[in-house]
């Protein structure tokens, strides 16, 4: 399965305007809190079945999030933010993109 | 920073500040001054310091700032001696040598302090500032007068003689509460520290699609044995065939060297599993301490709750296991759904603490 991956700026745009947030490439956006639920729902499933669940930890470090014992809330939020600034739309639910997060530069 | 009591003293206090709600009422504390009306009864009425026994814990149901508004505006105003904000702001409604209403039959020879709440559904509202504050001040009134800071002396409103009240409740974490107060306040290396792993913690993993997330129980007063820790927790139905990874898997990093007593927090339901399976492995370099496993009835109330003066059944961590454990171990917990009986078997929270 694969969710979410490379989409237009203007993709993004519209969509992260339905979900209430800015789509200012490398601004903080707040997902709304069906949004936040909704990711963390999905993410632990798409954690198992896409497959990223072992590397759930690296990938929080390439997100910039220090905490020994992080909650999955900051992970979800510190994804969208991500996903914003690299032109894909900001669910903060981490899809196909997962392994280009981890291994690309300059993140 | 310096507290200042209401009677003139003042200590060195280096985490928390205290304010107080008026520094002309707090330092000649009148029912009609206090509350804007009189009061018979035991408000304020002096007492001698060798009464004081006792330190009473509260938590209010709305904000700390609004209730102190209130009070101050004479409406419903039974102010205890001191207001704890979430921040770790403390606020001196009444002076220590004066009875404050707070606590029915223990109001004679207790010292009262209100936590901010507004949090009978969730534990996040028991912020680290406000323990960190609670346990300054609660620290330095022991001392001053001369309290066993044990949980004889320190107990909640829910434990007073005759009260119908169910605060602080459940959530309030008390095993972390008194290793704090025990604690010298300062030396850094002996701080208490609580790692909690629920469905809130990144690293909490259904390993299966056997898993479903369940909802925590609405509640009044609380929480009873019904109710889970987070706001969502996992469960599945047990299948004694079930393979090793059917699990719902909590992973945490321990943040200090010491002794860590693993506790569980499951809500318990009617058709909970009587033989669930719970693995905890570490990766600690002492034999010793690289795992346990422990099979548990949760449909047991008994092991999840323990009745209070004020409700039947409220709901408190149940010990696991201690381990010795230092900085940068990996502790892995796996609920397993593979049980011999029937029920439900269900993954919500569990929690580390260093005392």
């Amino acid at each position: 399965m694969y969710i979410g991956g490379a989409q237009t700026n203007s993709q993004a745009q519209s969509q992260s305007t339905a979900l209430g947030a800015p789509a200012v490439s490398g601004a903080p956006l707040a997902l709304s809190a069906d949004a936040l639920k909704k990711a963390v729902t999905l993410n632990r499933v798409y954690a198992r079945t896409i497959g990223w669940g072992n590397y759930t930890g690296q990938i929080a470090v390439r997100l910039g999030i220090t905490a020994k014992n992080p909650d999955i809330w900051s992970f979800v939020q510190a994804l969208a933010n991500w996903q914003a600034r690299d032109g894909i739309v900001p669910t903060g639910i981490l899809g196909g993109e997962w392994y280009d997060l981890l291994t690309r530069q300059n993140r | 920073m310096y507290m200042r009591y209401a009677d003139g003293l003042g200590k060195a206090f280096s985490t928390a500040t205290i304010y107080n709600a008026d520094t002309r009422l707090v330092k000649q504390v009148t029912p009609a001054a206090l509350c804007g009306v009189w009061r018979s009864g035991g408000n304020l009425n002096v007492r001698g310091w060798s009464n004081i026994t006792h330190i009473v814990i509260h938590t209010l149901i709305g904000s700390a700032a609004t209730t102190i508004k209130h009070w101050n505006n004479g409406e419903n105003c039974f102010p205890p001696h001191y207001v704890i904000n979430k921040s770790g702001g403390i606020t001196q409604m009444v002076a220590e040598y004066y009875y404050a209403q707070h606590a029915g039959s223990a109001n004679t020879y207790s010292i009262g302090i209100e936590h901010e709440g507004g949090c009978y559904n969730t534990p996040a509202c028991f912020s680290e500032a406000l323990y960190l504050a609670s346990t300054a001040l609660v620290r330095d009134i022991c001392e001053r007068r001369k309290i066993p800071k044990d949980r004889e002396h320190i107990i909640g409103h829910d434990e007073v003689l005759g009260t119908d009240h169910g605060d602080p409740g459940g959530y309030w974490d008390w095993d972390y509460y008194m290793a704090l107060l025990q604690w010298d306040g300062s030396t850094a290396s002996q701080k208490p520290q609580r790692i909690v792993l629920d469905y809130n913690s990144l690293f909490t993993f259904p390993q299966t699609a056997s898993w479903k997330e369940g909802t925590r129980k609405w509640m009044k007063w609380g929480p009873s044995h019904e109710q889970s820790y987070a706001a969502k927790y996992y469960y599945a139905t047990a299948d004694a065939t079930a393979k090793d990874d059917d699990v719902v898997q909590y992973e945490g990093t321990i943040s200090d060297n010491g002794r860590w007593t693993l506790s569980a927090w499951w809500p318990v339901l009617a058709d909970s599993n009587p033989a669930a399976q719970i693995n905890v492995f570490t990766n600690n370099g002492d034999q010793a301490q690289r795992s346990v496993s422990a099979v548990y009835d949760q449909s047991a109330r008994g092991l999840m709750a323990r009745r209070t003066v004020a409700l039947p059944s409220t709901h408190t961590w149940m010990a696991v296991h201690t381990f010795t454990l230092n900085a940068g171990d990996g502790v892995r917990i796996q609920v397993s759904r593979r049980s011999s009986k029937r029920g439900r078997v269900i993954a919500d929270a569990f929690r580390l603490l260093k005392t």
